[in-house]
């Protein structure tokens, strides 16, 4: 006999009672969310531990490439450069001139946001969320709700928090709404995700709306989360369906959620106190 | 508790469920990733059946707080959903042990899609919807690799002499 009285039915009780309850307080308290980051060291070396083989694999490329691939890419980075300091030059003059016309205007001077820069260290491995885990934490001053860029655009925000690691949700997850504005003729809306990764979607957009494939969805500012002027995706379908009041909308996000493995936090306190000094 | 289980056992049981969870975690092609077996719930299944007067429900709960931390889904849903299949596993324990490999395997099927079932319907409490079936696909990949994650458990589990 291996069970002196067959498997304990009143242990079972307790912990499923006690799963329950740790799920609603996890669901209602943000208190219990905010306590939860120390709770969520158990987990960070194994998290290490998971990345460890690609950033193995990554080191092991960097020893073994050849001497002429990086010239090759030498050259490039250097030419990429030179672009990007034309580009910049350009930039001054134009925020300078931007900023005499906003003091012309009477309007309120723009800051420059501080950011901070944060390595990706794992994926979350369930396809229907659309998580990322990365190398800054709690201790660097991270906060939820704080967003997240790369060189393409708005990448999600911070909803998860540890000590030195958190998890930044992806713009692509069905949860995710980002405000934006059309470049192109200003109009606002929302855009949300869609579940399936690169795909985005633009709900109620009437039929009659001036939107075209290949149009810049920037964001908006609005609410609050998200700073102002960043791009967040393109349109890649407006389809008018004659037998609905809204028009069907797609677009792509301008990040390379999949690809890029470093990434920028905004810093959100700043953003927080020029709301209020608003 | 007459068979001498040796501090060893802890140890070992220990690391084939955090390589169990590792490998649950191992980013994969986003294609892929749907079919990725639960390799936790079959190494526990494993345990359950092998050593059930060491590896109960508690082993369950734990373990699923920290895939839940993993993964970083609601704290106490991985919990809840482990516990209960070690339960049901528990319950059919003297079942199990006589069942040849193939049964176990259709058994383990419907206890990962079980535990799949909760977890994607507790995902939908946080907003998560999820309009395909294709997350039932790890039970599946589950049962057929079943078979040999035994032989190999079974072999390292005689091969230390672990009760």
């Amino acid at each position: 006999m291996i069970f002196k009285s067959g498997p304990s039915r009143w242990l079972f009780i307790l912990l499923i009672i006690v799963a329950l309850s740790i799920a609603a307080l996890d669901l209602n308290s943000y208190k219990f969310r905010e306590g939860k980051a120390y709770f969520n060291l158990v987990a960070t070396p194994l998290q290490w531990l998971v990345d460890l083989p690609v950033k193995m694999a990554g080191g092991v490329s960097d020893v073994v490439v050849s001497r002429a691939t990086l010239i090759a890419e030498n050259d490039l980075l250097r030419t990429e450069a030179i672009l990007l300091e034309q580009k910049v030059l350009q930039n001054a003059t134009l925020s300078s001139e931007n900023r005499r016309l906003r003091t012309l205007l009477n309007a309120r001077q723009k800051v420059e946001e501080e950011v901070q820069m944060a390595e990706l260290i794992g994926v979350s491995s369930d396809p229907f969320q659309h998580e990322i885990l990365i190398n800054r934490g709690e201790q660097d001053g991270v906060a939820i709700g704080q967003p997240a860029l790369d060189s393409g655009g708005i990448m999600g925000l911070v909803v998860d928090l540890a000590p030195v690691t958190s998890r930044v949700m992806l713009v692509t997850d069905s949860r995710s709404s980002v405000p934006v504005h059309v470049l192109r003729t200003g109009f606002r809306t929302l855009v949300l995700g869609s579940g399936s990764t690169n795909e985005l979607k633009l709900d109620h957009i009437p039929n009659t709306e001036d939107i075209r494939i290949g149009d810049l969805l920037v964001s908006s500012g609005l609410g609050g989360v998200f700073p102002m002027g960043y791009p967040v995706a393109e349109i890649t379908e407006f389809r008018q369906e004659p037998g609905r009041s809204f028009a069907v909308v797609r677009a792509k996000p301008t990040a390379a959620l999949n690809k890029s493995r470093y990434l920028l936090l905004v810093h959100k306190e700043d953003r927080l106190k020029r709301f209020e000094s608003e | 508790m007459s068979e001498q289980t040796s501090g060893g056992g802890f140890f070992v049981t220990l690391a084939t469920f955090l390589i169990a969870i590792t490998l649950s975690q191992f980013p994969l092609n986003s294609s892929l990733q749907w079919f990725r077996p639960d390799f936790l719930l079959l190494v526990l299944f494993f345990w359950l059946i092998w050593a059930p007067n060491r590896v109960g429900l508690l082993y369950a709960f734990f373990l699923g707080l920290l895939l839940d931390l993993m993964r970083g889904s609601v704290l106490g849903l991985g919990a809840f959903s482990l516990t209960l299949v070690a339960f049901i596993t528990q319950l059919l324990h003297n079942r199990l042990r006589v069942f040849p490999i193939l049964q176990q395997s259709f058994v383990l099927l419907l206890l990962v899609g079980l535990n799949q079932l909760i977890y994607y319907w507790m995902q939908g409490l946080v907003g998560n919807s999820a309009d395909t079936l294709l997350f039932l696909v790890p039970a599946l990949t589950s049962a057929l690799l079943w078979p040999f994650v035994f032989l190999a458990l079974r072999r390292l589990a005689r091969y230390l002499d672990l009760n």
